[in-house]
């Protein structure tokens, strides 16, 4: 059902934990559902340097959760905000059909977070 | 078709919402089992046994009563004859035509299921 | 391989596959032909059906023959109501029913017949005096199955029986999950249908029966053979039917011995103490006493399901699980809900069933790989720490 790439990404996932005094931090999903996912990330000089994740979900969702934060490293916002959940199920060797939500739950954590941080930037001294 | 009342039948074959050509062999099956003289209540909701019933007897040379009707179902009535010709029309057509459950019905109008 | 989902299916037993051979090859006759290879597969059929019935008490000709335990369902549900409809349009299901007897009752709502659906208590288990209450002029049917493959709980079917009979309205149970593990008896007054699935007991997959009691009239699903006495049309699986003969042969004698169930509750009780134990914050769902034997299942929180079927699946370990995420639908458990466990808790769950080839080394390496699977995934989750606000959300609309 799940690729090898997949299977990878579960069974050794990558960036898994929380990024200490975090420029940014974004939830999707609710746990009554199956699936949250939560994602934070550093921002310097408008590239986002790292990003960690936690997440409760299916196989599908933590593969999608460490896929996402590999992929958004040494990205500028923009071009992090332009990953669709196409591309990283793309990434991960396509994903089931009923799985496609969980590569939405990623790419939606992932622009949260970014909003999270544009707010904290706007609200801040710039 | 003849309709009768109050007959009090030995046995019953309980065949609703059983087609054909189960009414046939359920019959054939329950009147093997009856002594001469003797009558099978047929309970039935398939109309085909209206027609194939009484024919049934001709061709066997036992006595088609007549019927009953109640609100959900027909109620047939066979005796059983003296000396009962062993005889299926479900067997007189082309070999294994029985087997198939191919209905005498069907037959006569040429459709070959 | 450690194989820990016998409520999925269960491998074929040895015997039932030589029982099977034949058919499959040189006697591969239909059991309607008049020359003798027909005979000989007529006379499998036959055979079978009586080794069918012995299994639960019944005669010969009250079993038909169907392609598995959901045609049997589907089959006792609407072919019981709609030949019943002259008499009401009433019935009552359990909310632990199968889906194949959820659907064709939900069918049979539009239809224009009304059913109750009957809540259970936290342990999974119908209260009988539930059943009762629920009975009304118009009812006609009851449905309530014998065990739940899910939380393992055993139904008080006798209780539920009794209250048929003396109410004079037909009741059906699924005891496919319960076949292999506890006896059935239908020689009694109330049940009047009964279904099964051959490979849920050693048999092949692609047949099932379902027990009508004699002189119970019943809608047949599939019209136009007069196979099975006209109630169920279509060309015998004679090989399959072959074989689930065979499988109930073997099982009615495991089950007059009783040392195989009672070695498969020794086992699910290490295994329950073993899981309690080792994993914090792990609950046992279903029923703590009146449980299948060989049925452990739990809730593991903070955790998904489907992830620790994977991740035990890495191990070796195959198990099953009512989360959403692992299901098709991705639907958590509607039988794990309509027992009060809530919805995030429900994500968790995770199911061991054993059975014949159940060691108790394979128990011993579930009580100590599962453990660090689920310490794994909880490095991993957000929730390790305990639920935090995470809400009930009752609308989880998937988003694609």
């Amino acid at each position: 059902m799940y690729s090898e790439k997949l299977m990878d990404h579960f069974t050794n996932p990558r960036n898994v934990g929380e990024i200490p005094n975090a420029d940014g931090i974004g939830e999707e999903g609710n746990p009554t559902c199956g699936d949250v996912m939560k994602i934070s990330i550093k921002v310097e000089d408008g590239r986002i340097t790292d990003a960690k994740f936690r997440t409760f979900g299916c196989g599908a969702a933590i593969a999608v959760s460490s896929m996402v934060t590999e992929m958004v490293k040494g990205k500028t916002l923009d071009e992090a905000l332009a990953i669709t959940k196409e591309a990283v199920a793309a990434e991960l060797g396509g994903l089931p059909p009923q799985k496609m939500h969980c590569s939405n739950l990623g790419a939606d954590a992932l622009r949260r977070a970014i909003e999270d941080y544009k707010g904290r930037k706007g609200a801040g001294p710039a | 078709m003849r309709f009768v009342d109050g007959i009090r039948p030995d046995v019953t074959a309980d065949i609703v919402y059983m087609m054909c050509p189960m009414h046939l062999l359920k019959l054939e099956d329950m009147m093997k089992g009856l002594q001469p003289g003797q009558v099978l209540e047929i309970l039935t909701d398939y109309d085909g046994a209206l027609e194939d019933v009484p024919e049934w007897c001709d061709k066997t040379g036992n006595e088609f009563l007549g019927m009953s009707e109640s609100p959900d179902f027909y109620k047939l009535y066979v005796r059983k004859a003296n000396g009962c010709k062993p005889c299926c029309p479900l067997n007189t057509g082309p070999k294994g035509a029985g087997a198939r459950g191919t209905c005498p019905k069907d037959r006569a109008r040429g459709n070959k299921a | 391989m450690r194989y820990f989902d016998y409520m999925a299916t269960n491998p074929l037993r040895p015997e039932a596959l030589e029982a099977m051979m034949p058919y499959l090859k040189e006697q591969f006759g239909n059991p309607l032909s008049l020359y003798d290879l027909g005979g000989k597969a007529r006379q499998a059929v036959e055979d079978a059906r009586a080794q069918v019935a012995a299994l639960i008490n019944a005669k010969p000709q009250e079993i038909i023959f169907t392609a598995g335990g959901a045609e049997a369902n589907n089959f006792a549900i609407r072919g019981l109501a709609l030949a019943n409809r002259q008499k009401g349009a009433h019935l009552i299901v359990s909310r632990m029913e199968h889906h194949s007897v959820l659907n064709p009752a939900r069918i049979l709502e539009k239809e224009g017949f009304a059913v109750t659906y009957l809540n259970v208590d936290r342990s999974g288990a119908v209260d009988p005096a539930e059943v009762e209450k629920a009975i009304t002029k118009e009812t006609i049917l009851i449905s309530v199955l014998s065990a739940s493959p899910e939380v393992g709980t055993i139904e008080p079917v006798d209780e539920i029986a009794a209250i048929a009979a003396k109410h004079q309205i037909l009741f059906h149970t699924d005891a496919v999950a319960s076949a292999a593990y506890l006896p059935s008896n239908v020689d009694k007054p109330g049940i009047t249908a009964l279904s099964l699935s051959a490979h849920e007991f050693g048999g092949p997959k692609g047949a099932g029966a379902l027990y009508v009691k004699g002189g119970t009239r019943i809608m047949p699903l599939i019209y136009g053979g007069i196979q099975e006495g006209g109630r169920r049309a279509g060309t015998e699986n004679v090989p399959a039917i072959a074989g689930m003969g065979a499988a109930a042969s073997l099982v009615k004698a495991e089950l007059a011995e009783g040392k195989e169930a009672a070695r498969l509750s020794g086992l699910r009780d290490k295994l329950i103490k073993g899981i309690l134990g080792g994993v914090e914050n792990a609950y046992l769902t279903g029923h703590p006493e009146r449980r299948l034997p060989g049925h452990a299942s739990f809730c593991v929180e903070f955790i998904e399901g489907e992830a620790m079927l994977l991740m035990s699946a890495a191990k070796g370990i195959y198990a099953a699980s009512g989360s959403a995420c692992s299901s098709k639908a991705l639907k958590a458990s509607p039988v794990l809900l309509s027992m009060g466990i809530s919805a995030q808790l429900a994500q968790g769950s995770i199911v061991f069933s054993m059975g014949g080839g159940t060691t108790d080394e394979d128990v011993d390496y579930v009580i100590s790989e599962f453990p660090p699977v689920v310490k794994r995934l909880r490095e991993i989750s957000p929730y390790a720490g305990g639920w935090g606000e995470a809400k009930e959300n009752p609308t989880c609309i998937q988003k694609n």
